[in-house]
């Protein structure tokens, strides 16, 4: 089997496995909604007007909200000994980190382009710059989740109680991200641009290559059976 | 693997050392440097600062070569070696907090500011209290090194982003150190860098020891763990 074959076959079962349960799209989506509310609860309505407040719910929700996602995408290979059925396949294993990979950043994109909307109409702000630059900011940043969220992700599997210590283990290593997201759609709410937050750009995609390139080298070694 | 009797003897030089070398570098920073001009008597929790920041890193750096080194080796030892320095970089990390935030006090008038560096060492806390948690959750030997070496790897690679990212964000530590043209300049004076080198000496030789009295421990747990498998074995339940 080629190697393009390969990560469009785990893609795929991953897609037809969440349209039969719907456990790593809806979950998230719903969680990062409830956290909306409990932040639109938890701050004064005078604060609720402002691009700060907009900005710190947005990521604190697609955060946090993205762990159970994450979780589940290589939680959803624990039972059965499905990994082991995963891993005697005869291909390379970047190619399933790759895969992997992928399907979470895809199942995040669509949670956060339901969730998105959501909070700029009940914080009521206005994008403030055009689509493509907020498609840019946020998928880097899901690119830069995704990548070290599934490393960490295969790690948590073997562990026992690994989803409960995965948000503990990744968030460390997310530190640069959610800094960059938040410094980035600020200048996109402020500025329509991120001219000054430029310096933000060029950490996104130093996490990336680090990110997607160090998993890459020594995801055999993760997977090891 | 026995834990070797050569261990044991480098325990005791170590910590025979230590004592000398930290009531030295302790003479020196409380009653040989000078006072320092504008923060006063205050400032001598530098010298203790610094010497346990520079153990807390050289022990992840330990963290970080072991680990690769375990992942292309598979030796036992280089994973008890990581083990071992992940707990001796906790320990500095903690100290250098803790006298940090004395020292915050006294100076800034605050406990704790989001300063790079303050965020920085915070977060590699984190980041190793995070790699304890691994090696604790993980059931058996080869799967504890694997998973633990590459979760080492990963948190050391993230420290330099971590550090850029808290520069950009914030900035007030004060920068002692500045490498500019050829030579380093240390805003200090000749009296006080001696002091702060005898001090990084004298802790690097505690740590060194605590390190191998560690180790030790570490393989005589592993022992410990083998005989209990081969009498299991024996006896047959």
């Amino acid at each position: 089997m080629s190697y393009g074959r390969a990560v469009a076959a785990i893609i795929r079962k991953d897609f037809q496995l969440e349209w039969r349960t719907g456990e790593a799209l809806l979950t998230p989506v719903l969680l990062s909604l409830l956290l909306m509310l409990v932040f639109v609860f938890a701050l004064p309505p005078s604060a609720l007007r402002s691009s700060d407040m907009f900005v710190a719910g947005l990521w604190t929700a697609v955060f946090f909200s993205g762990t159970v996602g994450l979780s589940r995408g290589f939680g959803r290979e624990r039972p059965d000994g499905r990994l082991l059925g995963l891993l005697l396949a005869p291909v390379d294993r970047g190619a399933v980190f790759l895969a992997k990979a992928l399907v979470s950043f895809l199942f995040m994109a669509i949670s956060a382009s339901a969730t998105i909307p959501a909070f700029f109409a009940v914080f009521g702000q206005s994008p403030g710059a055009p689509v493509w630059r907020w498609a840019a900011v946020v998928g880097l940043v899901l690119l830069a989740y995704s990548g070290s969220g599934t490393l960490l992700g295969a790690v948590a599997a073997q562990l026992r109680a690994g989803e409960v210590l995965y948000p503990v283990l990744l968030f460390p290593l997310l530190v640069p991200v959610v800094l960059a997201a938040v410094h980035l759609t600020d200048a996109l709410l402020v500025e329509g641009g991120w001219g000054s937050a430029g310096v933000w750009m060029n950490m996104l995609v130093v996490y990336n290559i680090l990110f997607w390139g160090v998993p890459y080298l020594v995801f055999e070694y993760v997977v090891e059976v | 693997m026995l834990a070797n009797p050569g261990d044991v003897k480098l325990q005791r030089a170590l910590i025979a050392l230590s004592a000398p070398a930290v009531v030295a570098a302790l003479y020196l920073a409380l009653i040989w440097a000078p006072d320092e001009r504008t923060l006063g008597t205050v400032q001598r929790i530098f010298y203790i600062h610094v010497g346990s920041a520079w153990n807390a890193y050289l022990a992840f750096f330990a963290v970080f070569a072991a680990s690769v080194a375990y992942l292309t080796r598979r030796r036992a030892l280089l994973d008890a070696v990581a083990a071992s320095a992940a707990e001796i970089g906790i320990l500095f990390t903690t100290l250098t907090l803790a006298t940090g935030i004395f020292w915050a006090r006294a100076v800034w008038n605050v406990w704790w500011t989001w300063d790079p560096r303050l965020t920085t060492t915070l977060i590699m806390w984190f980041m190793y209290v995070a790699y304890l948690l691994v090696r604790a959750a993980a059931d058996g030997e080869e799967r504890r090194g694997r998973l633990s070496a590459v979760f080492g790897i990963a948190a050391f690679a993230t420290v330099p982003l971590v550090h850029f990212s808290a520069t950009w964000w914030r900035g007030m530590h004060p920068n002692i150190i500045e490498i500019q043209g050829p030579t380093p300049r240390i805003a200090m004076d000749p009296e006080m860098i001696v002091t702060m080198i005898t001090a990084m000496v004298a802790l690097t030789i505690v740590s060194g020891g605590l390190f191998a009295f560690r180790l030790g421990l570490e393989r005589l747990m592993r022992q410990a763990d083998r005989l209990k498998e081969r009498i299991r074995l024996e006896v047959g339940e």
